[in-house]
């Protein structure tokens, strides 16, 4: 294409709407347009004015009659056409033409702007959202009536124990029992679910809060534990999940932000349907590090409130620790409660803080108890 | 390459033909039948910034699909995802077109698909969402529409009025801007017109028969709550 030819899309001549491709030359004082399918006009520039247009403002639109009389519309998207009129086109032209590069300059800086005001925006409301989620979840779960959440924790334990074998009788029972109603007194007065522990019979080596004031404990973890004590911190600890909420918070915020959103404004049908799907994993739901902080200070302040030994709290967790890697599969409080050594110093600083105190035995042979399960796993 | 139109209308495909060494592209997905001298490729179109910047602002698949004729000349068939008519528009170099974003189908391999804004307002109220594609460069390019699909050409300076959701595509020398339906805000929307996109020429527009919001809407009727 020769110096001064530029390509543009041109309308004016048959069906209204329908353009010809072709090139417009600048000499001195006319322009000349060729079209593609051949055919030659001549526009005197003294016709011809210049303007802005196209769907991104960035089109240079030449408007003018050519001297055969017929009315052209041409539109040229190369900014090179602009400044060979600033610079070598007709003189009623040149003004025309830098402001209209100084328009264009003005639409791509404020187009660029305006994406960039707009993905900043963006982000912001994304942050904002991720800041603001835990919030919003902990709003919801204040919505939800403590009747709904005692069904959904009725929905979660059967989910969770409907192919396992609850215990109501003998030796782990009633070792359960002893700890759980050494507990109950100390659990602070106010809050609104029954709180109920479900002893089951399985290898697992868990203990778990679900909604609505459920626990369950399996019979593998009191066959790994050293101590009632030991025991009574782990379900305190959990006593704290069910207190708090965690449960239903953990549910909501893998549920996601529709669910919670729904829940916020009265429609806990979304957060059935996922507890209905879902309540068989809560067994697999690890919470955060500050919950599990938070369960670990209340739960210390609970056992000093029932006069049980809190410093073998951290005991059963630093055991699993020492063992390292090596640990079975059925181990799945190890996954369930991250951040162990950390949570172990906070304790330690927690402990220090406490008056000195003896504390009363809570009574269980747990070494004839062990022995009992023992028995029982070799007669299945 | 030549690109033909088979059974016009609601369940509309598309066959192209295309001759040793050469390529088209097509949305993923898309490709329905073809002949085995044809190899089909997933491709991160235009690099994979200009590809993010398409899949996170249009929510299109981040990748196209390539299908080039490597071993002879060969056909492929090519349909949308959802029911409706298919068009074809030619891009000589000198002009280019605006689509909604989900009506690009296929194009020849030279064309350019890119992601860009048509700003906040506009963006928000018409429809089409903040983000449309922009096609360039020369070759055919295959739109789809749901539904219909009708094209109005419009001279310099001539204005038609379209309701929101329905503009599939546009040349690159039409201008629209969103408006009311009617002179007041009461009869806009007991109308059930709301906004409506007034367009302004020269060029072509393509706009749909059917808008996939308001069909969504009534389908979700039939669909018994779980909860």
């Amino acid at each position: 294409m020769p110096a001064g030819t530029f390509r543009g899309d041109v309308f004016g001549l048959g069906d209204p709407g329908q353009s010809c491709p072709g090139s417009l030359e600048v000499v001195y004082e006319e322009f000349r347009l060729r079209l593609d399918d051949g055919r030659q006009f001549t526009l005197p520039t003294t016709r011809v004015t210049l303007s802005r247009g196209g769907f991104d403002g960035l089109h240079i639109i030449v408007e003018g009659q050519a001297e055969s009389g017929e009315n052209f519309y041409i539109s040229l998207q190369d900014e090179l056409f602009l400044d060979h009129l600033s610079h070598l086109g007709p003189a009623e032209l040149r003004g025309a033409a830098r402001d209209l590069q100084r328009q264009g300059n003005s639409t791509r800086t404020w187009a660029a702007l305006s994406l960039y005001i707009f993905l900043g925006l963006l982000a912001l409301a994304g942050f904002g959202l991720w800041l603001g989620f835990g919030w919003l979840v902990d709003r919801a779960v204040g919505m939800v009536p403590p009747t709904l959440e005692k069904r959904f924790g009725q929905i979660v334990v059967e989910a969770i124990t409907s192919d396992k074998k609850k215990l109501t009788q003998g030796p782990a029972y009633d070792a359960v029992m002893k700890i759980w109603n050494r507990l109950l007194p100390a659990v602070p007065a106010g809050h609104p679910d029954t709180l109920q522990i479900h002893v089951i019979d399985d290898p697992m080596v868990n203990a778990l809060a679900a909604p609505g004031g459920q626990i369950i404990v399996f019979t593998g973890l009191m066959k790994e534990v050293e101590s009632a004590e030991e025991l009574a911190g782990i379900l305190a600890h959990e006593l704290q999940h069910v207190l708090k909420k965690h449960p239903l918070k953990g549910i909501m915020q893998r549920a996601g932000l529709a669910v919670v959103l729904g829940t916020l404004f009265g429609d806990a049908g979304a957060l059935a349907v996922v507890i209905r799907e879902y309540g068989g994993k809560l067994a697999e739901l690890s919470y955060s590090r500050d919950q599990e902080r938070e369960a670990d200070r209340l739960a210390v302040e609970l056992l000093v409130r029932a006069n049980v030994d809190p410093t073998r709290l951290p005991e059963f967790f630093r055991r699993l620790q020492s063992k390292g890697g090596n640990l079975p599969a059925a181990f799945t409080i190890i996954s369930t409660h991250p951040g162990h050594e950390e949570r172990d110093q906070a304790l330690q600083a927690q402990f220090r803080t406490l008056p000195a105190a003896t504390y009363e035995p809570i009574g269980v042979d747990w070494a004839g108890l062990k022995a009992a399960l023992a028995g029982a796993e070799q007669a299945k | 390459m030549k690109f033909e139109i088979i059974q016009p209308g609601s369940y509309a495909m598309i066959k192209a033909t295309l001759t040793q060494g050469e390529a088209i592209k097509a949305e993923s997905g898309a490709m329905v039948a073809m002949h085995p001298n044809l190899d089909v490729e997933g491709k991160v179109d235009g690099g994979m910034f200009g590809a993010l910047k398409r899949a996170v602002l249009t929510g299109e698949s981040l990748f196209f699909q390539t299908l080039k004729a490597n071993r002879g000349a060969g056909e492929v068939f090519i349909a949308p995802a959802v029911p409706g008519d298919v068009t074809i528009l030619e891009l000589n170099g000198a002009n280019h077109f605006f689509l909604q974003k989900q009506s690009f189908l296929a194009s020849d391999d030279a064309i350019a698909i890119e992601a860009v804004s048509q700003g906040f307002f506009k963006g928000l109220l018409s429809g089409e969402g903040m983000f449309i594609q922009k096609a360039t460069g020369k070759g055919s390019l295959a739109i789809s529409s749901f539904g219909s699909i009708y094209k109005i050409s419009l001279a310099p300076g001539q204005q038609y009025i379209v309701d929101n959701s329905h503009l599939v595509a546009w040349a690159g020398t039409v201008t629209y801007d969103v408006q009311k339906a009617s002179s007041g805000w009461f009869s806009s929307v007991t109308s059930g017109e709301g906004l409506v996109c007034k367009v302004n020429g020269p060029g072509d527009v393509w706009f749909q028969s059917r808008n996939p919001g308001a069909f969504g809407s009534w389908i979700r009727q039939f669909i018994p709550s779980k909860g």
